[in-house]
């Protein structure tokens, strides 16, 4: 399969390019990309000053000619002098990230002009920005990624570089071609039996009623980062009971067998993101052994994996206070392997059926250095509290 | 004769028991009913066979009662150390038989485990908690393998592979064997449920929830659906319904013992 996967593109373009809206002055707007210009063969970002609505909401068409996707610094209306580059025309920023974004959205819903990528960033540490990403508080929806600034351009470039050029190969894509669920998900359809038919159904519905960078949004946020259908490689060595960084190269050749047994995640959107299906996990599993995944422990699980690929892979060990390893998800915390009777569940009850429950560790509760970054919920508060009592007590 | 037109079929009462639950705050706290709607996904097919298979669904904070030994686990439990769960797994495949004359066996394949576990830290170790565990086997026998000791149709087990799989298990001086295979109505998820709700929690927690005329609903469905042909067949061993309905014989012999075929001819 080429790289683009298995939607046919009708036109490669030369390069992707991207417009970054930022009120700092140009020599810092481009330094900021710099990194990411020279690492990327496919993307260029080229950078501009947000100007004034006036001439940003309307100059923000015809920039569409030129650009596939567009970054926006999330405080664009920091005003300074300097950053209007001593131009006499260059008026103040006198708009919000939001508003800009929403401007475009409704615009591409009318179909009066194409619909993009739209990606929002801003410097770390922002806290009214960490809410922003917590998507319950705010309409995250209008944006398609949401990027702490320094993780974009550096810390982890090379990742950002391949998910900004997904996004806008795969915006191509669904504006050209008819929308084919076997083709978008790269399954055969005996395989699509495999997957929740309300999952299915949505997506169908999306895609046939809806805009692009709703169809986009919904494949980011319902499919492929959440812990579900997908599962990262994490959670698919939490299920296999291993422990990564001890094992070593040991499985870096697992994930070579998940390769070649084609359980990774091929479908739209699987060149900036990583992931692999957990059906065929267990279909995989239950070829090479006759234990039942879920309920065997990491160390038999380890064991068989061993015995099979010649490995010698080290099975992960329990979280503190947890009682289980017959793992199956990971801690949001500690990220370490998990049994869900161990973990406390964080968040609501309202996400989609196809999606897996969250949890953390006890261990990770009461270790935790930022209390808000997440939250037991309601109905398992008081099986906490009394745990915690019962730790406290023995300690 | 009391007959039922109105039940849906179990695929439909699933559904519907599943959404139901999911709205109990009570069995929200006990338990992930998430989890449960996921086993949905492929019932929506044409056809009447309704699949499905819950693995390690848990029950939290089950009541251990006072005569519960060793003693020390009565006196943590009582003194709320330690964590306890019932971990429910039913695999099931039924249909819907809509001719109430024609008595046979809505049930294809059933396995059902009960595994009761309790954490408890062992010398006061809080890192490294241990677990108690003992469970229960509910199956469907498959008449076709025969069988030289008692096995009625559906039976009651006790131990099975859950306690085997441990390694260096602690058998005290317990010892873990096959028989007696006590013979028990069927449980699907529905009927599962309501056994482990009323059998591991006190009336008193689960009132909130067994009480409700809607649950009371979905359990008297399920067992008209699964009992009832249960039940005629049982009793057409001492008598005979036949001026009234169709009886699957081999369904009825079965339920009292499935016989190795070469054993009769």
């Amino acid at each position: 399969m080429n790289k683009l996967g298995p939607f046919k593109i009708r036109f490669m373009p030369e390069k992707i390019t991207y417009l970054y809206l930022d009120d700092n002055d140009k020599v810092t707007r481009d330094g900021d990309v710099e990194l990411f210009n020279t690492i990327s063969k496919d993307v260029e970002i080229k950078t501009d000053y947000p100007s004034s609505w006036k001439q940003r909401s309307k100059s923000i068409f015809t920039d569409l000619n030129h650009y596939d996707g567009i970054i926006i610094d999330w405080e664009l209306t920091n005003q300074s002098q300097a950053a209007k580059e001593g131009s006499h025309e260059a008026e103040d920023v006198d708009f919000s990230a939001e508003s800009l974004a929403e401007h475009l959205r409704v615009n591409a819903a009318k179909k009066n002009v194409k619909d993009i990528p739209i990606i929002i960033c801003s410097a770390d540490k922002n806290k009214a920005f960490s809410n922003l990403k917590n998507r319950e508080l705010t309409r995250r929806d209008i944006f398609d990624l949401t990027y702490i600034k320094n993780d974009l351009f550096v810390k982890h470039v090379s990742e950002s570089e391949r998910q900004l050029f997904n996004l806008a190969i795969v915006y191509k894509l669904l504006q050209q071609s008819a929308f084919d669920v076997k083709a978008a998900l790269d399954l055969s359809a005996d395989e699509l039996d495999f997957l929740d038919i309300r999952f299915l159904d949505t997506l169908e519905k999306i895609s046939t009623t809806n805009t692009t960078h709703d169809l986009v949004y919904f494949l980011l946020q319902e499919f492929l980062l959440p812990e579900g259908l997908l599962i990262n490689e994490q959670i698919v060595a939490a299920r296999l009971g291993v422990d990564i960084e001890k094992s070593g190269d040991s499985w870096n050749k697992i994930k070579e067998v998940l390769v070649e047994e084609q359980i990774c995640y091929k479908g739209l959107l699987s060149i900036g993101w990583s992931t692999y299906w957990s059906f065929k996990l267990v279909k995989w599993w239950n070829a090479i052994s006759d234990k039942d995944l879920r309920t065997t422990s990491a160390s038999t699980r380890v064991q068989v994996l061993n015995e099979k690929y010649g490995t010698t892979l080290i099975p992960a060990e329990k979280i503190k206070f947890c009682s289980s390893d017959e793992f199956w998800t990971v801690c949001k915390g500690t990220r370490r392997p998990l049994d869900p009777i161990n973990g406390f569940i964080i968040g609501d009850y309202t996400s989609n059926p196809w999606l897996e429950v969250e949890y953390v560790s006890a261990y990770a509760e009461l270790e935790k250095e930022d209390p808000n970054a997440w939250r037991i919920s309601a109905i398992e508060r008081v099986r906490f509290e009394k745990f915690k009592s019962k730790i406290v007590k023995n300690d | 004769m009391i007959k039922r037109n109105d039940i849906l079929s179990p695929r439909e009462e699933l559904k519907n028991f599943s959404i139901f639950l999911d709205q109990n705050p009570w069995f929200s706290s006990i338990s992930v009913p998430h989890d449960l709607k996921k086993i949905l996904s492929n019932n929506g097919k044409i056809g009447d066979v309704c699949k499905y298979s819950l693995v390690k669904f848990p029950f939290k904070n089950i009541n251990l009662d006072r005569h519960v030994r060793p003693n020390w686990v009565s006196r943590l439990a009582r003194e709320n150390e330690g964590e306890s769960r019932v971990l429910l797994e039913v695999a099931c495949e039924c249909n819907y038989n809509f001719d109430e004359d024609n008595i046979s066996d809505p049930i294809i394949m059933l396995a059902t485990k009960i595994i009761i576990q309790f954490d408890y830290f062992l010398d006061s170790n809080i890192e490294d908690p241990k677990t108690l565990q003992c469970s229960w086997h509910l199956d469907k026998h498959d008449p076709n393998k025969g069988a030289s000791t008692s096995h009625p149709l559906y039976h009651y087990e006790y131990g099975g592979t859950e306690i085997r799989k441990t390694e260096g298990f602690n058998y005290g001086d317990f010892i873990l064997m096959d028989s007696p295979r006590i013979m028990h109505p069927p449980l699907d998820l529905v009927l599962a449920f309501d056994f482990v709700i009323k059998n591991f929690y006190t009336y008193e927690t689960h009132k909130v929830l067994t009480d409700d005329l809607l649950y009371k609903r979905y359990i008297k469905n399920a067992q008209y659906r699964l009992w009832r042909p249960y039940a005629i067949s049982f009793a057409s061993h001492f008598h005979d319904f036949n001026d009234i309905y169709t009886i699957d014989r081999a369904f009825a012999d079965n339920i009292l013992h499935c016989t190795n075929k070469a054993e009769i001819y």
